[in-house]
């Protein structure tokens, strides 16, 4: 009977973290899913699939190559939208006549290929600030450099358990339970040309408190034994 | 009202009742108190905020009449503790009892008392229960031994 408790404590606990750890953000980790590109589904290019010949028979009379006038079959970069169908002209034709061509016409010249500029992707947590960090005035203990804001920026660290607030860059869930060090730091800050560790998060440690208290309370309750105990003083 | 004052020594010289500044001469004083029970009749916290039932008298030197303690006061003044308990109520509703041990108010946490000093029969009995409730431990029933 006294196993068969502690297997129903063990799943009750189990139950209480998954619930607490279910609370937090799913999307703490930053947002790095990968966006797609453009939209789904669509099309590029004409969709000309002009048929040619005449139908003087009662059929139509789709040539391939030959003379005439027909129109491009859809090459990559022209200027044309039209496109030739091959096949049978007649109608209910199973040819499409769709192309597929990446940007006809003419392309804002911005360099890339998807005619956009600027960056994309996370950064994580950092962020610039005009205020000075606490940090600023303090002689660094070490410093490295790090690609930030599309170049390389010094990256300062000043000893102790400050370094885990450039685990921000990097976010992961768990920097989000009492049970990293990174979660009683705040995310790094970029100032005047280099990036400084967030200083400690008080906030966060009394949430800590709060939490483990909650949890060892959680488990004494689990695990105390059943009923009451009988006490005589004098 | 009752402003009762009892208090003993350990042994019947040193055992007195006054009432409203005046000793009284009595043969018995008895007061019983059960609260803090759920439906079931098992020990909870709540005590007399959850009912209960209780009987307080004094039996005058030489009468069968029993005289109602309360409404009113009674402190009691054991060796080791000291017990105040106090119901206004003209009904003596239960709830409205206040009960403070060794300066502490104990009205929520109250189970048992008992003080049962019969001079006639040379019985002295007098113990408080209470029930504690813990954060991190069992709840206890600790019962204190007044005299």
């Amino acid at each position: 009977m006294r196993r068969i408790n502690l297997i129903q404590n063990f799943w009750a606990l189990s139950l209480g973290l998954a619930l607490t750890f279910a609370t937090l953000p799913a999307d703490a980790g930053g947002g790095r899913g990968g966006g797609s590109f453009g939209g789904g589904g669509h099309s590029f290019g004409g969709g000309g699939g002009r048929s040619f010949g005449g139908g003087g028979f009662g059929r139509s009379s789709g040539s391939f190559g030959g003379g005439g006038t027909r129109s491009n079959g859809g090459s990559f970069g022209s200027g044309s939208r039209s496109s030739g169908s091959f096949g049978r002209s007649s109608s209910g034709s199973t040819s499409s006549g769709k192309t597929s061509s990446f940007r006809t016409g003419s392309s804002p010249s911005t360099g890339s290929s998807f005619g956009r500029s600027g960056s994309f992707g996370s950064s994580g947590y950092v962020h610039s600030t005009s205020v000075a960090p606490s940090y600023y005035n303090q002689r660094p203990t070490t410093v490295n450099r790090v690609y930030y804001g599309g170049g390389y920026v010094p990256q300062y660290y000043y000893g102790g358990w400050s370094g885990y607030s450039y685990w921000w860059a990097h976010p992961a869930w768990y920097f989000w339970t009492p049970f990293h060090p990174a979660f009683y730091y705040s995310p790094p800050v970029y100032y005047n040309g280099g990036m400084y560790p967030g200083g400690f998060d008080w906030f966060h440690l009394m949430i800590s408190i709060f939490v483990i208290g909650f949890i060892i309370w959680l488990i004494s309750r689990l695990f105390r034994g059943r009923g009451v105990r009988y006490t005589t003083y004098r | 009202m009752n402003q009762m004052v009892f208090s003993t020594g350990g042994d019947w010289d040193s055992t007195t009742l006054h009432n409203n500044g005046e000793e009284v001469m009595a043969d018995k004083l008895l007061v019983e108190l059960h609260a803090g029970r759920d439906e079931d009749g098992n020990a909870t916290s709540g005590g007399l905020s959850r009912g209960g039932e209780a009987t307080a008298y004094i039996l005058p030197q030489g009468s069968t009449d029993q005289e109602p303690i309360f409404p009113g006061n009674l402190r009691l003044t054991f060796p080791n503790h000291a017990l105040v308990i106090e119901n206004s109520s003209p009904t003596f509703a239960i709830e409205m009892t206040q009960v403070n041990f060794d300066g502490q108010d104990v009205s929520n946490n109250v189970l048992d008392l008992m003080v049962n000093i019969d001079s006639v029969n040379n019985e002295v009995t007098a113990s408080l229960t209470l029930y504690k409730a813990h954060w991190f431990s069992s709840d206890e029933v600790a019962t204190y031994a007044l005299l």
